[in-house]
């Protein structure tokens, strides 16, 4: 046995009754660190882990020698020293304040997680395309979840048609800007995660600047040219991005353009016909269903963030809220993809109106078909002149609003062929719809079929607007 | 333990001097030993010892080499300066103890955080930590 003096860092020296240095009696270096921490368990505690070694964050040294590196534990002769030496170290990562430990604790204690994950969030940027029913649970749930910077793209305002569905809004925020609410009510959510808007309407010529620089690309689009435009940007960035789509009680969702992966143009090569192609306004949408997507897209987009679980790279996620049903597909990346395969068309943003057939001119009937505006309407009625209004919308689009009172009848556009022989071909026309697109096709195909028809310009929303703001409009 | 609330005194050419050392490391994390001695809650600094910063694999982490650590300690137990704490520079981030800080903290050191941004000093703030707390305390810096 030998006299061995064992020095302590200052702060450890209050365990010890305040000394610098300990003597203990033993034969080696390990049993004069057993003999040490035998009869005080508070260092004990300090220095030593649940697993009976040495913590990360002391060192002991014998001589100049750091007892983790010795394989022997060495013989100690009589006034021999060991040192506990502090193990110094940090960084000056992200961090989390105390708040945010707190607020994401419930993260915290997730192994998939953790607090390295919860930092991986912090520094995270997920780009959001869209602030409508996908943009509503997507912008709330990663601002909820931490994701440090969150940008928003969109450029419309509050509509109280969107109130059904986009519940990053309220009553009081109808009529006005979409970003400006939803900055706002982000903010208040999680004053810790930064709010970028970009308040525009994604097209060719910004989408690449704008895109730049994102982690993740969540596609909360509601149209194809945004829909290619997005994918096409994001694959010459590099950018992967969560995609999700809706129609009524049906929605998908799928993650193109990651490493390995297909891309959405592998999927689908090009987009279907316009008319095949309705949106929102005009086919409906559960409004329960975005949520269910949009928190889908959320979960992604942590997911890849995190580098966990198995994300839905080469999956197309095939929801049906009516059965409640989820089905999935296996998608496979194109070699041949104009934009992500083997040998590349597109190398740049193209025209996306264009491509997806939605340019102006191709709804030819709107703009070829006489018209006249409901200033016009209003004068023949109050002229009394002879003419039949004829109203081509659904039936149950006729139950929320019509112009009955201004003599209209109702004859849905698919039953006009059938019903042609009791129009009067002695008196004008007068066709209207929601907007004016439906009815100028009719007004088409009456012109065709030698009858005097014009078009009611802006349909009843322009009337409503004009002369019945107590109409109900949809 | 209970922790006097100590003060940190260093004269304003050694603390220019300081700040101006850790930028060099940018953008790695530069690290070092605060040496001098002690009077009553004052830490007073009478001079800086840069250490190898030897945590592989990252730049935004620190390791004060444990060897330079081992030999101050040695000097200062046989009647050399005291070690008085610890500094670290923070690339690109604020002069406030992050989570890996407070991770890997020890109680009683002063821990000095200088924020380098773009490859410039910006700031120095000096830290204790707490065990009982778990936190980390801000403490003056007296330039002398």
């Amino acid at each position: 046995m030998a006299r061995i003096v064992i020095r302590i860092p200052t702060p450890l020296r209050p365990l010890v009754e305040g000394r610098s240095g300990v003597e203990v009696e033993a034969g080696s270096a390990r049993e004069a660190l057993a003999r040490l921490l035998e009869s005080n368990e508070r260092l004990r505690a300090q220095l030593v882990g649940d697993d009976g070694e040495l913590r990360s964050y002391v060192n002991v040294y014998v001589g100049k020698d750091n007892l983790r590196d010795l394989v022997e534990d060495p013989e100690l002769e009589d006034g021999a020293e060991l040192s506990i030496v502090p193990s110094i170290a940090g960084g000056g990562d992200v961090g989390l304040t105390a708040d945010e430990l707190k607020r994401y604790s419930r993260h915290l204690l997730i192994p998939e997680v953790g607090l390295e994950g919860q930092e991986r969030l912090k520094q995270a940027r997920v780009l959001l395309i869209g602030a409508g029913g996908l943009g509503s649970p997507l912008a709330l749930y990663l601002t909820a979840a931490g994701v440090g910077t969150i940008g928003v793209v969109d450029h419309d305002e509050v509509d109280l048609t969107n109130l059904q569905r986009q519940i990053l809004y309220d009553t009081a925020s109808v009529g006005t800007s979409k970003l400006r609410s939803a900055a706002a009510r982000l903010r208040a959510m999680n004053p810790e995660v930064q709010i970028r808007t970009f308040e525009t309407r994604l097209e060719s010529s910004n989408a690449l600047e704008i895109l730049d620089g994102w982690d993740v690309v969540a596609d909360g689009s509601d149209n194809f040219p945004t829909r290619y435009l997005v994918n096409d940007a994001a694959v010459l960035l590099g950018v992967p991005t969560v995609y999700g789509a809706i129609f009524r009680f049906e929605g998908q969702v799928s993650v193109f353009g990651a490493a390995e992966g297909p891309c959405y143009r592998c999927l689908f090569r090009e987009p279907p016909p316009p008319e095949l192609a309705p949106s929102c306004a005009e086919a409906g949408v559960f409004g329960v269903l975005p949520g269910i997507v949009g928190t889908i897209q959320a979960t992604e987009a942590i997911k890849l963030i995190l580098g966990q679980g198995r994300p839905l790279v080469g999956r197309l996620l095939l929801i049906d809220a009516l059965r409640m049903t989820f089905r999935e597909l296996s998608i496979r990346r194109d070699p041949d993809c104009p934009v992500c395969g083997e040998s590349p068309t597109i190398t740049e943003l193209i025209d996306y109106e264009e491509f997806c057939g939605v340019r102006p001119e191709p709804d030819a009937a709107a703009s070829s078909v006489p018209e006249i505006d409901v200033l016009e309407l209003r004068r023949w009625l109050e002229q009394g002149r002879a003419f039949q209004l004829i109203d081509v919308r659904e039936p149950y689009e006729w139950q929320i609003c019509n112009l009955e009172p201004q003599g209209a009848r109702l004859t849905p556009m698919d039953r006009l062929p059938s019903l042609l022989g009791e129009l009067d071909s002695g008196r004008p026309l007068v066709i209207y719809c929601r907007t004016g697109v439906r009815s100028a096709h009719v007004v088409d195909a009456l012109r065709a079929a030698g009858f005097e028809a014009v078009n009611l310009k802006g349909g009843i929303v322009a009337w409503a607007e004009a002369f019945d703001p107590e109409m109900p409009v949809y | 333990m209970s922790l006097p609330v100590c003060r940190l005194e260093i004269g304003s050419r050694m603390h220019a001097d300081l700040i101006a050392a850790v930028a060099e490391g940018y953008p790695r994390e530069a690290c070092g030993i605060l040496l001098g001695r002690l009077d009553g809650p004052r830490r007073i600094v009478e001079a800086f010892r840069p250490a190898p910063n030897r945590w592989a694999g990252r730049d935004d982490r620190f390791l004060v080499d444990p060897e330079s650590l081992r030999g101050a300690l040695e000097e200062e137990g046989s009647g050399g300066a005291a070690v008085l704490g610890f500094y670290h520079s923070h690339p690109d981030a604020p002069a406030v103890p992050s989570t890996c800080d407070r991770t890997l903290a020890w109680p009683w050191y002063v821990h000095v955080i200088v924020e380098v941004a773009e490859g410039r000093s910006v700031r120095a703030r000096a830290w204790e930590f707490h065990c009982g707390a778990g936190g980390f305390e801000e403490r003056p810096i007296a330039l002398t």
